[in-house]
C-alpha cells in the first residue's frame, strides 16, 4: 500500500515569536552590545546637539570638540598622571583597609548571633552618618595628610561592606553546615572550610560594589587640603571655570571605575567558576 | 544493639502553644540492619533522624550508639540529606574526600590514609562517577549529586548511615536506579542504615525492617519485618510479587486508615457541577 501523504506529514513553516520584549528573556549578544554602544552614542549626540545650540552657556556645557581638545591637552600634562597615581593610592589604601577589617568582622556578625547582636545595630546606626560631615572631625583626629583622606574612604566603605559580608555569610545554606558537622568538622573548621569558602564569590562581589563607592568618596576626601588627585583637580578647575577639563576628568573617573568593575567581574568569573550564578 | 533510641520525644514550645512533634518513642537498630522510618509528612520521622544525628536537641529521652550517649553531631553518624548538599567549590573527588581533611583525621597513619583513598575510588567507581571525578557539582544531575553525597558520607566509615528522604527530589526512574545502588552498597558494606521516606515501595524494597509512624504527634504504630531475602536477592521483579503487594497494602492501610471512605466523591462532584451551572446562568 502506498503511503498516503496526510496533513500531519507536511513540515510546517517554523514561526517563532522572537520578540525582544519578553519579560526577563535573553536577547542576542550582538543586540545587547549594539544597545550598550547606542546608549553612549545617544548621550553623545544629544550632548553635541544641545551644546551647539544657544540653550546653554558654553562655559557650563562645552561642546564635545572642546572637551576632546581639553583631553589632548590634559593627556600631555604631567599632573594628570600624578593625579591618577595619588587618587588610586588613596582609594586602594582606604578600600583595602576596609576589606581587611570588614571581612573578619562581617564573618563574625554573620556566623554568630552574639556577634550580630553586638555589632549589627551599631553598624546600621553609624552607616547613616553622612561621611562629608565627618571631615572636620577627621582633620582634628588624623591631621590633613594622607591619613585623614584614607580614613575617610575607609569610613565610607567599611560599614557598608561589613553588613554585606555578614549577609553573604547568612546566605550560605544551613544544610552545608549540618552536613559538615556530620562529617566530623569542628566549629572552626566549619567556618574556615565551609562558611568562608561558600560565601567567597558573594563577598568578592561585595568588594566590587564597595570599590565603586570608594571612588565616590575620593572626591569628598580630596576636599581636605589636597595638592593633587583627580577630585582635587576637578575642584580646582571649577574655581577657574575650566569646564572642558572638568568634563575630561569626570569621563576619566568613569573610565577608571568601569575598568575596575570589569576587572572584578572577570576575576570573579575565573576564580569562582564553580559558582552556580548567572548574574556574576 | 548498634543504635538504641529510648523514650525520645520532641515538643516545640512557642509562647503559650505547645506542639508535640514526637511522642516518647523507643526502638533499636541492630548491626548491619537497614531500618526505614515510614510515615506521612510531619510525623516526626525526620525530626527523629535529626536528633539521632545530633543536629537537633530532644525534649526528652536519649540516643545510644554502641552504648554511648549521643550528645552532638559527629563523624560516627554520617548523613545524607534530601536537598543537594555537595560543596559547590569542590570537584567530585574532593567532595567525596572532604572528611579526610578534618579534625585529627589528616594525622592518620599513612597506610590507613592510602586504604581510605582507594576505598573512595572504588566507591566512586561503583556509583558510576569515575569519569566525573574532576567535575563540579553544578555540572552534575540530581541523581549524580546524591551518589556523591552517599560516597562522601561512607568515606568516613560511619557506624550508622542516616538518610533523610535522600531520593525524594529525584524523578521516578533515577530513584529506582538509586535504590538498586543502595542494595548493592548495603550488601557490600553491611553499613547499618537508618532511612527515612514516605514512599511505601521504597521502604519495602530497601529495608530489612520498617517502623511505621503515625501522623502528628509521631509515634511508632508498628514494627514490620520485611520478609524478602537480603540485599542482592531482591530483583526489581520482587516489586511485582504477591507478597510485596500484600505488604504494601498492609502499610498503606496503616498509614491512611479509612482514607478511601473519608472522601465522598459523588458529593464533591455534585457540588462542582452545581457551581459551574450557577456560573453559566450568571453568564447569560
Amino acid at each position: 500500500m502506498a503511503a498516503e501523504v496526510t496533513d500531519l506529514d507536511r513540515k510546517p513553516e517554523i514561526r517563532r515569536p522572537q520578540s525582544w520584549f519578553r519579560l526577563r528573556r535573553d536577547i542576542p549578544a550582538w543586540g545587547y552590545r549594539a544597545l550598550a554602544a547606542s546608549g553612549f552614542a545617544l548621550v553623545l549626540v544629544l550632548w553635541a546637539w544641545v551644546s551647539h545650540r544657544d540653550f546653554v552657556n558654553p562655559v557650563f556645557l562645552p561642546t564635545p570638540e572642546a572637551v576632546w581638545q581639553a583631553l589632548r591637552d590634559v593627556l600631555g600634562d604631567a599632573s594628570l598622571w600624578l593625579d591618577i597615581k595619588m587618587s588610586f593610592f588613596r582609594v586602594t589604601a582606604g578600600f583595602a583597609l576596609a576589606a581587611v577589617v570588614a571581612i573578619p568582622v562581617g564573618i563574625t556578625m554573620g556566623a554568630f548571633r552574639v556577634g550580630e547582636g553586638l555589632l549589627q545595630p551599631l553598624t546600621e546606626f553609624i552607616r547613616y552618618i553622612p561621611v562629608p560631615a565627618l571631615i572636620p572631625i577627621f582633620m582634628v583626629l588624623f591631621g590633613i595628610d594622607e591619613l585623614s583622606k584614607v580614613m575617610l574612604i575607609w569610613v565610607g566603605t567599611f560599614f557598608q561592606l561589613v553588613l554585606m559580608v555578614a549577609d553573604e555569610i547568612r546566605r550560605v545554606p544551613y544544610e552545608l553546615l549540618q552536613v559538615s558537622y556530620t562529617l566530623g568538622a569542628r566549629r572552626d573548621e566549619t567556618i574556615r572550610l565551609v562558611l568562608w569558602r561558600a560565601a567567597m564569590p558573594g563577598i568578592f562581589d561585595a568588594l566590587r560594589l564597595c570599590n565603586g563607592w570608594a571612588w565616590t568618596y575620593l572626591v569628598v576626601a580630596e576636599l581636605i587640603a589636597a595638592n593633587e588627585g583627580l577630585g582635587y583637580r576637578i575642584l580646582k578647575f571649577s574655581r577657574f571655570l575650566q569646564t572642558p577639563k572638568i568634563w575630561v576628568y569626570l569621563i576619566l573617573l568613569g573610565v577608571i571605575g568601569l575598568s575596575l568593575d570589569l576587572l572584578f567581574r572577570v576575576v570573579n568569573r575565573r576564580v569562582f567558576h564553580w559558582a552556580d550564578t548567572t548574574k556574576r | 544493639m548498634k543504635l538504641q533510641v529510648r523514650q525520645l520525644e520532641k515538643v516545640y514550645r512557642q509562647r503559650r502553644e505547645t506542639l508535640r512533634a514526637l511522642d516518647p518513642t523507643s526502638f533499636q537498630v541492630g548491626d548491619g540492619e537497614f531500618v526505614t522510618l515510614l510515615g506521612p509528612s510531619g510525623c516526626g520521622k525526620s525530626t527523629t533522624l535529626q536528633i539521632i544525628a545530633g543536629l537537633e536537641e530532644a525534649s526528652g529521652g536519649e540516643v545510644l550508639l554502641d552504648g554511648e550517649q549521643v550528645l552532638g553531631p559527629g563523624r560516627d553518624r554520617g548523613m545524607v540529606f534530601q536537598n543537594y548538599t555537595l560543596f559547590p567549590w569542590l570537584d567530585v573527588a574532593a567532595n567525596a574526600r572532604f572528611s579526610f581533611a578534618l579534625g585529627g583525621n589528616h594525622a592518620r597513619h599513612r597506610e590507613a590514609a592510602a586504604r581510605d583513598d582507594t576505598r573512595v575510588d572504588s566507591l566512586l567507581e561503583v556509583m558510576g562517577l569515575r569519569t566525573f571525578s574532576r567535575a563540579y557539582p553544578r555540572e552534575l544531575s540530581g541523581g549524580m549529586k546524591q551518589r556523591v553525597a552517599i560516597v562522601r558520607a561512607l568515606a568516613n566509615r560511619p557506624k550508622v548511615l542516616l538518610m533523610d528522604e535522600p531520593f525524594g527530589a529525584l524523578d521516578a526512574q533515577t530513584r529506582e536506579e538509586m535504590q538498586e545502588l543502595m542494595l548493592l552498597l548495603h550488601a557490600h558494606d553491611r553499613t547499618t542504615v537508618l532511612f527515612v521516606t514516605h514512599d511505601v515501595e521504597e521502604a519495602i524494597y530497601l529495608s530489612t525492617r520498617i517502623l511505621v509512624f503515625s501522623a502528628r504527634p509521631g509515634r511508632i504504630l508498628e514494627d514490620v519485618p520485611v520478609p524478602f531475602g537480603p540485599g542482592l536477592d531482591r530483583h526489581p521483579d520482587v516489586k511485582l510479587s504477591v507478597e510485596f503487594m500484600q505488604l504494601k497494602r498492609k502499610l498503606i492501610h496503616l498509614l491512611h486508615p479509612g482514607a478511601h471512605v473519608d472522601m465522598d466523591r459523588q458529593a464533591l462532584l455534585a457540588s462542582l457541577v452545581r457551581q459551574s451551572n450557577h456560573n453559566d446562568r450568571k453568564g447569560t
